[in-house]
């Protein structure tokens, strides 16, 4: 009995070596500890500066940048979600729209039923978008690549179908969402509605970070790495991914629910494939390795057709061309536009803007440490 | 021999494997005893790193099976497979680059449920507080403490090598798979493996060891395998196994290719 014991009782590991006894191994790559930080740091923090700028300036600035402002939150919170799936956990899915759809659709039948609460049609929203955020999972468990793409390419079309047909059968204009109110507070009216959607992306994008230092997003990142490693390691595959999936579907579901609030409808013309391409390519176009990068590509093609339409149409006036073939055309350009900026992303620098920095960063480091006496650096423990 | 007591911890029975219609193993059975380092050698494509997928759970069999402390391993997947304290590294470098030294052996002790995964972060602050931690005790052994915060793909090959080990041994706490420690490992750089090695075996963990270097193999082992196009070809004393004609053949053989 008691050598049976001891065979189940694991070996206990004795204390640690004396520092000096320990192998003295040096890092491949000195320079870490240069006056810039980490490598990626700068390149993070420009980020991080550049969003919170745009932040105030949509906060307080004229009320047409409070617009651009709300619809740049909205599609990053739907970015974010996007990037749990793709950037967090490596699963590639074209169905961002879809899940924003279900997000509008079910603020708007909620809406029509008579349930006017705010937070538990949030709720509703991201419990409806776990769900089928964790069916769309399923294709995932056996597909990987091309066929999970074209899997959740049915999916983005099955949802604009139904959404199609409920709209016809409910309101064929659209679904009306109310303006939103809090407590009898009315939070569509003015910079009010900005703030709001702030501070829920704020909310889950620190969630989102919270989670990435606990075991799920370790799991999240073994998978994306090699799902078969990840599985010797000891992950369950199968439950994590399911997991990714359901997850992203509630964020964008939320995101959707969002955009309903700040049309007032949710109609199904808003939700087609063009918003899954376009939501992918904030993702590469910001560095789809990082939520700070998702954020950034998020408000850069959001903001990009507000800009065209305004500044760009001035410019042409001014030079005494005539612009109306882009405003009369906008949704088609926009969407032959992004899909060249997400194929040049993916050709040029598959990192994307967060790449760009990352590089323009390594040439000051190296500025640097021509300068820094050689022998200061690669020294370790 | 006090056989009735001593159930091997790990043994293999008759196993064959198929994959993609094609024959990579057949008829492979050997056991290791508790405490014991079974190392196996043979040529690259012989099917050393199938016999690991095997016991792993990521390659079904055909027939055979295999037994863990005498319990069939039978159907688990994978991470169960990791529950019972079976570690195991992996032959490639290639993965887990974007991860830290500290995460990356951490995983080992990741609960596969939502709860026991959002504590998983507690790791860090344990050690904090002074409790014990398997994962930061088998850094400490292996020397890789100061590593603790460091993405994996900033380090080189060898310290790659060893927090893979590591990684294996904070898991396997009954049974440590080695899938070629040394291979990518420079001459200057492989007595780090070796010390590393060594170190496991004074615990007494019981281990199976593969590598293309019979030599190092051979040094590092209680019990020697060889084996080539999937089969085993003699097991026994690694001196005598490595000494056979029918090894040598395989080895000479190969060398002419
Ligand atoms: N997933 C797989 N599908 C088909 N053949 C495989 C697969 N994995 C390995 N093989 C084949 O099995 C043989 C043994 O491979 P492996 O176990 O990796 O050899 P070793 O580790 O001894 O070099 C090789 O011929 C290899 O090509
Ligand atoms: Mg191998």
């Amino acid at each position: 009995m008691t050598e049976q014991a001891e065979l189940n009782s694991p070996p206990a590991l004795p204390a640690a070596p004396a520092a000096s006894d320990r192998p003295r191994l040096s890092p491949r790559r000195a320079g870490l500890l240069s006056p810039l930080g980490r490598r990626g740091t700068p390149a993070r923090l420009f980020m991080i500066a550049a969003l919170l700028a745009g932040g105030l300036w949509a906060g307080f600035g004229s009320p047409y940048i409070n617009l651009i402002g709300q619809a740049c939150v909205i599609f990053g919170i739907a970015a974010l979600g996007q990037w749990m799936l793709v950037g967090g956990a490596g699963q590639i899915a074209i169905s961002g729209g879809a899940f924003m759809g279900i997000g509008a659709f079910t603020a708007g039948l909620l809406a029509n039923a008579g349930i006017e609460n705010f937070f538990v049609i949030l709720v509703v929203s991201a419990v409806v978008g776990f769900g089928v955020g964790l069916l769309s999972g399923i294709p995932g468990l056996r597909f990987r690549g091309l066929y999970l793409l074209l899997a959740s390419l049915a999916l983005q079309f099955i949802m604009q179908s139904i959404s199609y047909q409920v709209q016809q059968k409910v309101s064929p204009a659209g679904l009306v969402v109310p303006p939103l109110t809090i407590g009898g507070k009315d939070f569509s009216f003015g910079t009010s509605f900005y703030w709001l959607v702030l501070v829920i992306l704020v909310v889950i994008y620190a969630l989102l970070a919270g989670l990435e230092r606990t075991g799920v997003g370790v799991a999240w990142k073994a998978l994306r790495e090699s799902e078969v490693a990840a599985a010797m390691t000891g992950v369950d595959v199968t439950k994590w991914k399911l997991y990714a999936f359901a997850a992203s579907g509630a964020i964008t579901a939320i995101a959707g629910t969002l955009f309903a609030y700040s049309v007032g409808r949710a109609d199904h013309e808003s939700y087609t494939i063009l918003v899954s391409i376009s939501l992918l390519t904030m993702l590469f176009l910001g560095g789809s390795g990082s939520r700070i990068g998702a954020l950034f590509g998020a408000v850069i093609i959001t903001a990009l057709p507000y800009f065209l339409q305004s500044e760009v149409s001035v410019w042409f006036q001014n030079a005494g061309l005539s612009f109306d073939w882009y405003t009369n055309n906008m949704s088609v350009i926009n969407a032959g536009l992004f899909s060249a900026i997400f194929v040049i992303v993916i050709l040029f620098e598959p990192e994307g803007i967060q790449g760009l920095l990352i590089k323009l960063e390594t040439g000051i480091r190296s500025l640097f440490r021509h300068r820094s006496p050689k022998g200061a650096k690669g020294v370790e423990s | 021999m006090t056989a009735t007591l001593e159930v091997a911890t790990l043994e293999v029975q008759h196993v064959d494997v198929e994959l993609g219609g094609v024959s990579i193993l057949r008829d492979i059975s050997f056991d290791v005893r508790p405490g014991q380092t079974l190392g196996i050698v043979g040529p690259n494509g012989a099917g050393k790193t199938t016999i690991l997928n095997v016991i792993s759970a990521v390659v079904p069999t055909v027939k055979g099976q295999v037994l863990f402390k005498g319990r069939p391993l039978g159907q688990l997947r994978p991470h169960r497979v990791r529950d019972l304290g079976i570690g195991r590294s992996l032959q490639s470098t290639h993965y887990f680059h974007d991860m830290t030294v500290l995460n990356l052996v951490s995983l080992g002790s990741l609960r596969n449920t939502v709860w026991g995964a959002l504590r998983f972060s507690d790791h860090r602050k344990l050690a904090r507080r002074g409790e014990p931690s398997r994962a930061a005790e088998v850094l400490d052994l292996l020397g890789l403490t100061h590593y603790a915060d460091r993405p994996l793909g900033e380090l080189s090959t060898a310290v790659q090598k060893l927090v893979d080990m590591a990684r294996a041994l904070a898991v396997g706490t009954d049974l440590v798979l080695l899938d070629e420690p040394t291979s990518g490992v420079s001459g200057a750089e492989r007595g780090v493996v070796t010390t590393a090695l060594s170190k496991l075996r004074e615990l007494g963990v019981t281990i199976v060891l593969i590598d293309h270097d019979p030599g190092f193999v051979m040094a590092n082992c209680d019990q020697l395998m060889a084996m080539n196009f999937g089969e085993v070809l003699k097991i026994g004393n690694p001196r005598e196994v490595m000494d056979s004609p029918e090894v040598r053949q395989s080895y000479l053989g190969d060398s002419q290719y």
